[in-house]
């Protein structure tokens, strides 16, 4: 699925204007529960209600599971913004995770802010801006099999005119060993 | 007396500097959504709180909806505060003009002035520079806040720097009504950037 968002993102894909971005004025329906730093199992066989990737005519964003997973042992998937031209990745806003309540995936938090240890990819037209970010997503499966990586991503793009902030929800399947 | 050109051109040429804090609070007469006329002189002897705003702007929507501006303007008027929202949209930028601001007031239920300062000379001369952006001014006049409405930069509590949310604005009015100095006096803006014309 990474290698979906990244082809995607690489041919001009995530420009579609039909694609499945979701926007502010959706936000309102999302929302995660979790206690403590575990995510609590709802139902492993659940099937998402997200896709890995999605996009609007500001952004693209992505999530991309590690490519070996084992159950017990730390891993990390990558979270892939990128803002659209003319806008750019707002880099002031405490870009975040909020993982959904899907799987027995044990997360350092309810809430990952995905700020520190991002790498960032300036913008080729404006290179004092940041157009690209890929921050690392940590989290551990506790036992073998595949199951929903899934949460919601917070972020902010902005052009001189304006700034959004979207949440997004993404889900991708993971299969750990 | 005739002023020479060249001193206007300079004054027109030279940067605005913005307020400081500790130094009195540049004066301003602007109106309101309904045309009335306000000064900041109207308020001598009073604390007064300006609030950059933008009614398009999400991270005004996110305070005023889930963030630290809910409830709070009201709270504070009820202990004399006078609390003020300028807007310094120009014209043809986003959110500029009185229906966008007035939809937002009533949508977020604001029963506070909204001024109209396109033009962004007052905006500039306190050196606002998003939205939200917040200015305290003691009962002596002067500045004394000026910066972020909390630590949480995405506008609705959520991520509050350091884990432990701080309402900057909150924290400032009560270290002035207990007649103490205002212990942070001045942090950084976030938000949107002010729409001025230049």
């Amino acid at each position: 699925m990474a290698i979906l968002f990244l082809v995607a993102a690489a041919s001009g894909v995530l420009g579609c204007p039909h694609a499945s971005g979701l926007d502010a004025s959706r936000e309102a329906g999302v929302a995660a529960v979790s206690r403590g730093t575990t995510v609590e199992l709802v139902t492993a066989s659940a099937a998402p209600d997200a896709e890995p990737a999605a996009e609007g005519e500001a952004f693209g964003v992505g999530l991309e599971p590690p490519a070996n997973l084992r159950a017990g042992e730390p891993a990390i998937a990558r979270v892939v913004v990128m803002a659209r031209s003319p806008y750019h990745v707002n880099r002031d806003y405490p870009m975040s995770f909020r993982p959904d309540p899907v799987a027995v995936i044990v997360f350092g938090a309810e809430r990952i802010a995905l700020n520190d240890g991002a790498e960032r990819t300036p913008c080729a037209n404006q290179p004092a801006e940041v157009c690209k970010v890929s921050a690392p997503l940590r989290f551990t499966v506790a036992r073998p099999g595949k199951v929903p990586l899934a949460g919601t991503v917070a972020f902010s793009v902005c052009n001189p005119q304006r700034c959004l902030i979207e949440k997004v929800k993404l889900s991708v399947m993971v299969a750990a060993r | 007396m005739r002023i020479p050109n060249v001193l206007v051109l300079l004054a027109l040429a030279s940067p605005a500097i913005a307020a400081e804090v500790g130094q009195p609070a540049p004066e301003f007469t602007l109106t309101d959504l309904d045309g009335k006329v306000h000064r900041l002189s109207d308020h001598k002897g009073k604390i007064v709180v300006l609030e950059w705003f933008n009614p398009s702007c999400p991270f005004v929507a996110n305070s005023h909806t889930k963030g630290s501006l809910v409830g709070t303007p009201g709270r504070f008027e009820k202990t004399g505060v006078v609390w003020l929202a300028i807007n310094s949209s120009a014209p043809g930028k986003q959110g500029h003009g009185v229906e966008s601001s007035r939809a937002a007031a009533k949508r977020w239920s604001l029963d506070y002035p909204i001024l109209l300062d396109a033009s962004g000379a007052i905006g500039k001369a306190y050196g606002a520079t998003n939205t939200p952006h917040i200015f305290v001014i003691g009962k002596d006049g002067k500045l004394a806040y000026k910066g972020a409405v909390d630590n949480s930069p995405d506008g609705e509590r959520a991520s509050p720097q350091g884990g432990v949310l701080v309402d900057y604005v909150t924290a400032a009015l009560d270290d002035l009504a207990a007649g103490r100095p205002v212990h942070t006096a001045e942090t950084k803006a976030y938000g949107c950037s002010v729409k001025y014309a230049h």
